[in-house]
């Protein structure tokens, strides 16, 4: 990893888990941006781009999905890591076909999350 | 002056004469007859015999006998003492002071004891077409008085030498008064009756037949009193030649025919006298006239016998004819069969009754077909003439077999006719009827009985005051063998409502609650009560239900009925339980289908934990340590486990047994509950959800798991109805708001899907009903359930834009 720590975006309708994931992965050494709904996200993407997107796929208005959908069509190459507190095969196998590096079920424990946004990362800065 | 009017009105059979009532006091009446005394002495005085004081036609000693038999006997007194003004006026120029006076006495004594005689031998009769007055008239008022004060005249005129011969005195005198008594008394006292019934017009033939009689008569009178005497022989023969008239006018005219008719022929006689005519002439004029009268008192005597006894043999029959006629009319038109028999049995008449009832006829009677019918009794009592004694009455039911063979019940009543030897009177009753009515009330009153004895439920009937009156066979096996309640008794007559006070003021509630439910209907306050009680026994518990209804008759009462509802309590209990049992398991079903939902909203706040405990372990491991951080961190560690604290609490209460718990409930809070559960699925649908909540919604008595469950359960069904409506339209709307009557709410909760079918809108609230591929179909039955417990109503609406369902719930009064 280069110097400069990456910019992880994570969007969660929900408040706490926003803050509690924020706490986690800036205790780790990496930058975080937070949205509240996945407008804000794709509004923002227009400002920076983030390295990673922590993306909660159940979320009022345009859920993770929908983003999701939104970046492929804005053709805008970002490692999304799907969340969901509510695990079910079938969003999995969706969220992966359209082209999330991963799929994690809550609750998240840091290590295995920050192992992840790292793969993520690598891969994408190979590409 | 007042009207001269009679007290009563006097019948041609009426004995009683009404006295004449003159308007004023006895003394004007005595006076009256004083003055009469005077104006009939003068011209008696003019007929003085050549035997002086006796005088031919004496009329004021017969006037004097007429007004006393009037009078009462208490007002006699005056009459005497006025006719004496009277006779001193006429007299005392005539006589001595004594002679008058004696005269006087005698004179009043002859009137006093033919009065006396009549008041007190034929008290009440007055009229003399009686034989038993004219009698006593005769007897007494002509002969006995006559004689007896004309001998002591005599005597004391012979002792005072005013006459020298006693027997002739004695005999001229009583002969005179005896004619003027037999003529005169009858007619004043018939005038008097006839002038108080007021005077009637007389037929013409009736005045014909009276005018050739008196022409008659005075011609026969001139010819054997006035007419000069050619033969002794022939003129003596003549003297019976008014006989036939006499007797004429005594059968047509009776007493006052006969009097009248022989005052004619007295006068003629008087008449002839003085012309020194008739068959009566001789040397002495004394006993001329004494002849002349003597022979009229002896025709007048027998021909009033005789006209009085005609008069009463007329009134006697038209009497018995009347009272025929009356009976006749009694036994042909009572409506009681009636016969008459001799004795024997045989029937000699019977009534239309007696016909109709047995279908005899009188073709029957006279061939005496109706002997053994029973309507005869053997014949007892008197015999001869009519007993003054009631006759002896025989009363029997028996079977009276009418001419069709047909029996029925009667009842005779026999009695032999008063003055009948050999004759009775029968009166028959049918009573069939009465019969037919005593079988019928006594089937209702067994069929009564029978109903009664047959009804399961416990009956016991009680009297306005609560007293047993009755009991059913049910009450009493329950009272005798259960004695479940002590307090209660099975025998007629004891105080039930005082048994069940002094069990209510022992403590025992059940019979406090009875008593007032009772009294209640004694009194008219309540028109039912109803009262439910259970009773521990070895058995479980037994249930009863009391209904206490008014007794519908005019002295009022009250009915109990008891009726065990134990099977009925228990299947109500049982069918509770149930229902709770399909409650939770709705519930469960629900809640199982909300289970991603669930796991989303326990997820989060672990997830939030998780990454806030695991960034606090960081943050202590540099140094210095952000303790700050750390706090907040801690902070919302704590907030989001009560957060999961709660969604578990709201699912174990969701999936609590409970019994039910009815509280004040704002259905608002309700729906913000429910949809807080509901809010990951929702989103994960893609529902978007409206809320139109009545900000003054009234708090409704309700469960409120339950209400969440109705909640939920709508806002479920609403979502997989929207499955197939494209994602931007996916809309749940959520009112509530408070009836217009203000006594109920009302909450919706509205789609956007296809709606119900047309035709279904009941059925989809029918048990295992379903549109799901996987479900049980007892959401909405539950819900339905639900809701009408709470008093309300669960419906269903359709329309293009989707569907609605409505529920109301009762507002918390």
């Amino acid at each position: 990893m280069s110097s400069v720590r990456p910019l992880i975006a994570i969007v969660d309708d929900e408040d706490s888990v926003r803050r509690a994931l924020s706490r986690a992965l800036r205790a780790s050494h990496f930058d975080v941006v937070t949205f509240p709904s996945g407008q804000a996200f794709l509004e923002y993407l227009q400002i920076r781009v983030p390295d990673c997107a922590v993306l909660d796929f159940q979320m009022p208005g345009l859920t993770g999905r929908d983003v999701q959908r939104q970046l492929t069509l804005a053709k805008i190459k970002i490692p999304i890591i799907v969340v969901t507190a509510h695990d079910q095969p079938a969003i999995r196998e969706q969220c992966l076909a359209d082209g999330a590096v991963a799929y994690l079920a809550k609750p998240l424990r840091r290590e295995h999350l920050i192992s992840v946004i790292a793969s993520a990362i690598d891969q994408s800065g190979a590409k | 002056m007042k009207k001269i009017v009679a007290s009563h009105a006097i019948s041609g059979e009426d004995a009683h004469l009404t006295r004449l009532r003159m308007p004023s006091a006895p003394i004007f009446r005595a006076a009256c007859v004083g003055f009469a005394y005077y104006l009939v002495a003068v011209p008696g005085d003019a007929l003085a015999l050549p035997l002086p004081p006796v005088r031919m036609f004496w009329a004021s000693n017969a006037i004097l006998l007429a007004a006393l038999i009037f009078a009462q006997r208490k007002d006699w007194w005056l009459y005497v003492g006025l006719v004496l003004p009277a006779h001193l006026l006429v007299q005392l120029n005539a006589a001595p002071l004594v002679i008058v006076a004696i005269q006087y006495a005698v004179n009043c004594s002859t009137a006093l004891i033919g009065a006396f005689a009549l008041s007190a031998l034929a008290p009440d009769t007055r009229r003399f077409d009686r034989l038993k007055p004219i009698l006593v008239l005769i007897a007494f008022g002509a002969v006995l008085a006559p004689i007896a004060t004309s001998v002591l005249l005599a005597a004391a005129l012979v002792a005072l030498g005013v006459v020298d011969e006693f027997w002739i005195t004695a005999m001229a005198r009583s002969l005179t008064n005896a004619f003027a008594i037999l003529t005169l008394v009858p007619l004043m006292v018939h005038a008097a009756v006839w002038i108080r019934k007021g005077s009637r017009p007389v037929p013409a033939l009736r005045a014909g037949e009276t005018c050739l009689l008196a022409v008659t008569l005075a011609t026969l009178g001139i010819m054997v009193f006035a007419a000069p005497i050619v033969d002794t022989a022939q003129s003596t023969a003549l003297l019976y030649a008014p006989l036939p008239i006499l007797l004429w006018a005594a059968m047509r005219y009776g007493v006052v025919g006969v009097c009248a008719s022989m005052l004619l022929l007295g006068t003629l006689g008087l008449w002839g006298l003085f012309n020194e005519s008739g068959p009566f002439i001789s040397q002495s004029p004394v006993l001329d006239a004494l002849s002349v009268i003597l022979y009229l008192v002896v025709l007048s005597i027998p021909l009033l016998l005789l006209a009085a006894a005609l008069a009463e043999r007329n009134t006697l029959q038209a009497a018995q004819g009347r009272s025929e006629a009356r009976f006749d009319a009694l036994f042909s038109r009572n409506i009681v069969a009636t016969t008459i028999w001799q004795a024997g049995g045989k029937i000699t008449d019977a009534n239309d009754a007696f016909f109709r009832m047995t279908g005899f006829d009188r073709g029957d009677i006279e061939g005496d077909r109706l002997r053994g019918l029973g309507m005869t009794q053997p014949l007892t009592g008197t015999t001869g003439p009519v007993s003054r004694r009631a006759p002896e009455i025989a009363t029997q039911e028996h079977e009276l077999v009418l001419r069709d063979g047909r029996r029925i019940p009667v009842l005779v009543e026999s009695f032999a006719l008063p003055g009948r030897a050999n004759e009775g009177v029968s009166f028959a009753l049918d009573l069939s009827s009465v019969r037919l009515a005593e079988e019928a009330r006594r089937q209702t009153d067994l069929l009564h009985a029978a109903i009664l004895a047959s009804v399961r439920d416990q009956i016991v009937v009680l009297d306005a005051a609560g007293v047993i009156i009755e009991v059913n066979d049910s009450w009493r096996r329950f009272v005798e063998i259960a004695a479940i309640r002590p307090f209660e008794s099975a025998q007629i007559g004891s105080h039930y409502l005082e048994a069940c006070s002094a069990a209510a003021m022992s403590g025992d509630a059940m019979a406090a609650d009875l008593l007032a439910g009772v009294h209640s209907v004694l009194d008219g306050l309540s028109a039912r009560r109803r009262l439910e009680f259970g009773i521990d026994t070895a058995d479980g518990v037994l249930w009863f239900e009391i209904c206490i209804e008014p007794l519908r008759r005019l002295e009022g009462g009250a009915v109990i009925i008891r009726t065990d509802i134990t099977e009925r309590k228990r299947a109500t209990l049982q069918a509770g339980e149930q229902r709770q049992q399909l409650a939770l398991l709705g519930r469960a079903a629900v809640l199982g289908e909300l289970s991603g939902a669930l796991a989303h909203e326990l997820n989060q706040p672990l997830t939030s934990i998780l990454g806030n405990a695991e960034a606090a372990l960081q943050m202590l491991m540099r140094d210095p340590a952000d303790i700050p951080e750390i706090r907040n961190i801690l902070r919302d560690i704590i907030q989001d486990d009560v957060r999961a604290a709660e969604v578990i609490q709201r699912l174990r209460s969701m999936l609590a047994r409970g019994e039910i718990q009815r509280q004040p409930v704002d259905m608002n809070q309700v729906v913000r509950e429910v949809l807080d559960l509901t809010r990951s699925d929702l989103i994960t649908r893609g529902v978007s959800v409206g809320m139109q909540l009545d900000a003054n919604l009234t708090a409704v008595l309700a469960d409120r798991v339950q209400m969440q469950q109705v909640v939920l359960n709508l806002i479920v069904n609403a979502c997989e109805a929207m499955t197939d409506v494209p994602h931007g339209e996916r809309r749940l709307t959520i009112a509530t708001r408070v009836a217009d009557d203000r006594s109920f709410i009302e909450c919706s909760v509205s789609d956007r899907g296809s709606g119900v079918a047309e035709g279904e809108e009941e059925r989809i609230f029918q048990p295992f009903v379903t549109t799901k591929k996987h479900g049980l179909g007892l959401g909405l039955a539950i819900c339905r359930s639900i809701v009408e417990a709470h008093g309300g109503r669960l419906w269903a609406e359709s329309s293009a834009e989707g569907a609605m369902f409505r529920f109301t719930a009762r507002i918390d009064a």
